[in-house]
Parts: structure tokens; C-alpha cells; sequence
């Protein structure tokens, strides 16, 4: 091995490298702590917090006075309904794109592109009035369409890339054997691109899960997300310690434990399959 | 019925009516407006072979043109009028010469230049440097893994993650924001309310961004590091050149593109930067951003006008930088 990397000095590396990583865990994990104490016990120095008695109560008190499972299922149905539709509408636009590539492709996925450069600011307030207008504001359905809508360039720009991977000539074959245009897709090209599907769905419920700017402007009380919830219960509840970290603990463990798992997805995604 | 129902029902509505369009459109033009059979099948084929992907494109491009189109006009539109009982009223430039004599808007356009400054260079060199640090060691993933983690966490998840650090409570209580427990325990005298601190708040709110950030760009960039032929590396090391010439002149100019990836990504970012400014200290204290004006406006001072302006200023600062990438794109991919 040329490359002069001595033991000693991967050692090293190593135990720089486990620092900084548990430097940048640190607030999560102080939170973690934070939240399984009682109030009198999160305001002590903070070797006196770890010893003290761990308990659940604030999970039960954040429960019990904001209804977190509420906001939770808003979360849910409104991340999950904006990448479901969202990949309805974007698999034959991939397809037509990926596979049937004309002169305007390109520019078509350009302007995709730059579409999700573009910020949200700049369209809001038409938004805000249009879903006024219909009666829509703080509702979950307005929000389905509207992440549906600012996330489908991603979810287009996926599968492209994803689908460009297959090989044209398989579908090609298929037709060859007299399969119509419904069978090709549903049951050759959809099951060669699974594992992409599947990357593109997760990655966007985590996009959409953690949108803040539309969710903060278009909900209040009824449909807000756990970002929005988060959010509102950060200033009046602000000096409860331990119920606001466990409000913080319950908003972002189900999307922390996704991420753990979406380390790609994400990367591929957040630089439109720039970096795969 | 209950209203979470209700929306379920009309996705799936939506849903079936999207896939019901797709099928049926499929449908119509290749049984009824070009069908592959007579004399002119061959030409008919060709036919729906063009007019196909357009159809299948339709959906996705008029949700988009939906969403951006009306929307940006009318966002033009209204920063030139003002609103009066009853209507709108033209009202020329007044808003913007409105909006350019408020002190509050030459601060929030000085720290999105501040933010723009600061945290894209430094997530990327923070990422590069981690990188570096943990290409090639067995006992590295784990690490970069959690270094990563926050990067899933919510912008706003972050802030009141933050908030709580940067705590402040009275001199002589028990400091539990650590940042002022800390700040003690090294000698400190006062505890110190961090975020009303001029200039000092604006980087501690850009430190949420760097810590959700720093994840992002270290795996790509790692990813990168790893890409670089082996050959070229060992070529510099028989040459006689030490770590920091290896890492500066043969490492960095060969992942420099993907260094401009992550750079321009997170920038586009930070030109949006809203959730942190609103969640920590909502523009008080000198610390707005132009997002954040704009919602002020928008919604406290109820001043659709200078609202408006203000959010035409931050997409003219943003379009540089968005043509500048998707020209990049454009050469990227042949």
C-alpha cells in the first residue's frame, strides 16, 4: 500500500472523527436526556439531570395538552398523500423522458429544475389568497396538493435518473412480444425500478415531512404538521425544559430514524441525481 | 365526517383520476385519433409516438406552470398596487420606495448576504475536512453516519433543539442552556442572553444551518474522495510530497466540481432561509432575514404591497445563481 496512511495515524483520524461525531450528536442527545426527566429535574446542573429519576411523565403531559397524535397524523396523511399522488403524476413523465427522449426534453427538465431553485416567497401570498378563496386554508387537503406540487421536480428528476439506468432495449423487447404500452410499464419496467421507486418515495416523505415554509403559512391549529406544531409549542411552552425537548423528541424521531436509513436517497435527491 | 378521512378520500380521488387520465388519454389516441391499422397505420403509429410522451408530460407540467406561473405574475402584480377598501389600487413604485426606506429591509438584506457569505463555505469545508479525516477508515462509517443524522431533522426541529442550548437563565440559577454552562465553566462571568446579542445572534443562527448542513456535504464529498484513482495519489507521494500538498493540489482540483455541487446546493438554500429566522428569533434583534420581512409584512403588518416588493427582491437575487446551475446541469449531462 503506497498510500502513506500509518496505523497510528488512522488511530487517530478515527478517534478525531468519533468526536466531531458525537460533538454534532450532542444536541439531540442532550434533548434525548432532557425529556425522559421531570421538570423539577431538568433545570438542575446538567450531571444532576443524568442521575436524576428518568420518567415519561412529559411525554404523557405533551400528549395530553397539545395532541401530539393529532399533529402526527397530519404528518402522515399529508406526507405520504403529497408522494403518492406526486409519483402517480411523475412515473410516465419520467417514462416519456427517460425512454422517449425528443428535442424539448431537455429544456423541459431544466425548467423543472430551476422550478425547484425558485423560492417559495415569490408565490405565496397568490397561494395564500387562491386557498382562502376556496376555503382551504388550514386544511390537510390544501397542503397535499400544494407539496405535491413544489416536490414533483425532484420526484421527476428521480425516476429520470433511475430510469435511465434500464436499459431501453428490455422495454423494446417487450413490445416486440406484443405487450401494450399498460403492460410494459406495469409489469416490466415498474418491477426493474422498485428499488428507485422506493428511494424516491422515501426520500420525498422526508421532504415533505419537514417542510415548514408552506405548513407555517397555510395551517394553524386544525391540520398543522409536527413542524408547525413544533414550532407553536416552542414560544408559550418555552420554559418547560423537559416538555419541550419531549415535544422536540416526538417531532423528529420518526423522520431521524428514516433519515438513518436514506443517507442516499437524500444526497441523490437534494442535488438532483448530481451525486448518486 | 371526520376531516382527516376527507382528505384521505380526495387523494385517493385524485389519485384514480390521474391514473384514469393516463390510461384513457393512452386510450384515445391510439384506438381513436391514430389507430395502427387502414391504409395509414404506419404513419398513424409515428403519429402517437410523438404526440405521446407530450400527453404523458401534460399533468406534471401543468401542475408545475399551477403552482409557479399564475402565482409569480400575480406576486409582480401586486407589489405594484396597493390595497384600498373594496379593491386594489395602482400604486406605481411607492411600495418599493416604501420598502427601500425601512431600516428593517437594509438589515434583512444585509444578513442574507452575511448568511450567504458564511454558511455554504463553511458546511463545505467543515464536510471536506470530516471527509478527509474519515476516508478509508474501517470505524469511520458509524461516525459519518451520525454526523449525518441532523441533516433529516427538520429546520425547525433544529432551532428548538437550539433554542434550548442557547438558553439563557438569570445569574445564580442553574445555567441548563449548555452554551452558557459551558460559557461559565470556562470563566465566564455573566450568563449570557446569546440570541439579543448584536452580530454574535446571526451567527448562532447560522450554526443550526452549518450543523444540519455539514452531514450533507461531508457524504458527497466523501463519496468523491473515494472516486480519485488511486494512481494519482501515489504518483504525488513517490514525488515526495508531503499530506497537505497531496491534499490541496492533487486531491481538491479533482473533486473540485463536485466541491461547486455541494457549494451551490446549499446556497440555494440559504437564499431561502426562513424556518430558523422564524423559529428562533423572528427577525428580532437584528438578526432578520428577507423571507422573514416578507412574512412580517405579509401577515402581521397586513402589507400585501411591500410584502410583495420584498419577495420580488429575493427572486432576482436568487435567478443569478439559478441560471448559473442549470446551465452547470445543462453541460453535465452532454
Amino acid at each position: 500500500m503506497a498510500r502513506a496512511v500509518t496505523t497510528q495515524r488512522k488511530a487517530i483520524n478515527t478517534l478525531i472523527a468519533w468526536i466531531v461525531g458525537l460533538l454534532i450528536f450532542f444536541p439531540i442527545l442532550w434533548i434525548f436526556i432532557l425529556s425522559f426527566h421531570s421538570e423539577g429535574d431538568a433545570i438542575k446542573s446538567p450531571l444532576e439531570v443524568i442521575t436524576s429519576t428518568w420518567t415519561f411523565e412529559s411525554y404523557a403531559t405533551v400528549q395530553e395538552r397539545s395532541n401530539y397524535f393529532r399533529h402526527f397524523w397530519n404528518s402522515v396523511v399529508i406526507s405520504v398523500g403529497s408522494t403518492v399522488l406526486g409519483l402517480i403524476i411523475a412515473v410516465p413523465s419520467a417514462w416519456a423522458m427517460a425512454f422517449v427522449p425528443g428535442k424539448r426534453t431537455k429544456d423541459v427538465l431544466m425548467w423543472m429544475l430551476s422550478t425547484k431553485m425558485l423560492p417559495p416567497v415569490g408565490v405565496l401570498l397568490p397561494i395564500y389568497l387562491i386557498c382562502q378563496n376556496l376555503g382551504l386554508l388550514d386544511t390537510r387537503i390544501a397542503l397535499v396538493f400544494i407539496l405535491m406540487m413544489i416536490n414533483l421536480p425532484i420526484i421527476i428528476w428521480m425516476l429520470y435518473t433511475y430510469f435511465r439506468e434500464i436499459p431501453g432495449e428490455i422495454l423494446e423487447a417487450a413490445r416486440m412480444d406484443g405487450a401494450s404500452l399498460r403492460e410494459e410499464v406495469i409489469y416490466v419496467l415498474l418491477p426493474m425500478a422498485v428499488p428507485g421507486i422506493a428511494s424516491t418515495l422515501l426520500l420525498n416523505i422526508i421532504l415533505a415531512w419537514n417542510e415548514a415554509f408552506w405548513t407555517l403559512t397555510l395551517t394553524a391549529a386544525k391540520a398543522a404538521p409536527l413542524t408547525a406544531f413544533i414550532a407553536s409549542y416552542s414560544s408559550p411552552e418555552g420554559l418547560f425544559y423537559a416538555k419541550l425537548s419531549a415535544a422536540s423528541i416526538m417531532a423528529i424521531a420518526p423522520i431521524l430514524i428514516m433519515g438513518w436509513f436514506s443517507q442516499k436517497q437524500l444526497v441523490r435527491g437534494l442535488t438532483f441525481g448530481a451525486v448518486k | 365526517m371526520h376531516p382527516a378521512i376527507q382528505a384521505v378520500l380526495t387523494v385517493g380521488v385524485a389519485v384514480i383520476a390521474a391514473i384514469a387520465y393516463f390510461y384513457l388519454s393512452n386510450l384515445l389516441l391510439d384506438r381513436v385519433l391514430f389507430p395502427a391499422r387502414g391504409k395509414n397505420a404506419g404513419r398513424n403509429i409515428n403519429r402517437a409516438n410523438m404526440i405521446r410522451p407530450w400527453l404523458f408530460l401534460f399533468p406534471a407540467l401543468f401542475a408545475l406552470c399551477l403552482y409557479l406561473a399564475y402565482p409569480v405574475v400575480e406576486t409582480i402584480r401586486l407589489s405594484f398596487t396597493d390595497r384600498v377598501p373594496g379593491g386594489y389600487e395602482w400604486a406605481g413604485t411607492s411600495n418599493y420606495q416604501q420598502m427601500l426606506r425601512e431600516p428593517k429591509f437594509w438589515e434583512a438584506l444585509r444578513n442574507n448576504f452575511f448568511w450567504l457569505l458564511v454558511v455554504p463555505g463553511l458546511s463545505t469545508l467543515f464536510g471536506l475536512i470530516i471527509a478527509q479525516l474519515t476516508d478509508r477508515l474501517s470505524w469511520g462509517n458509524i461516525a459519518k453516519s451520525i454526523i449525518f443524522m441532523p441533516m433529516a431533522i427538520s429546520f425547525v426541529g433544529a432551532s428548538v433543539i437550539f433554542k434550548l442550548i442557547y438558553d439563557y437563565r438569570p445569574a445564580g440559577e442553574e445555567q441548563i442552556g449548555i452554551l452558557n454552562a459551558v460559557y461559565l465553566a470556562l470563566g465566564g462571568a455573566e450568563p449570557q442572553t446569546w440570541l439579543t446579542i448584536p452580530g454574535l445572534n446571526n451567527f448562532l443562527l447560522m450554526v443550526v444551518l452549518i450543523w444540519i448542513q455539514t452531514g450533507f456535504a461531508m457524504v458527497i464529498l466523501s463519496a468523491a474522495l473515494r472516486g480519485i484513482p488511486e494512481e494519482t495519489i501515489e504518483a504525488a507521494i513517490v514525488d515526495g510530497a508531503n499530506p497537505f500538498q497531496i491534499f490541496f493540489k492533487i486531491k481538491v482540483p479533482q473533486i473540485m466540481p463536485t466541491i461547486m455541487v455541494v457549494w451551490t446546493t446549499i446556497t440555494i438554500l440559504v437564499l431561502k432561509i426562513f424556518d430558523i429566522v422564524f423559529a428562533m428569533t423572528n427577525g428580532q434583534w437584528g438578526t432578520q432575514v428577507l423571507a422573514n420581512y416578507m412574512y412580517d409584512k405579509l401577515f402581521r403588518a397586513n402589507d400585501w404591497g411591500v410584502g410583495s416588493a420584498s419577495a420580488m427582491v429575493i427572486m432576482l437575487l436568487v435567478l443569478p445563481i439559478l441560471v448559473w446551475n442549470v446551465r452547470q446541469a445543462r453541460k453535465e449531462m452532454r
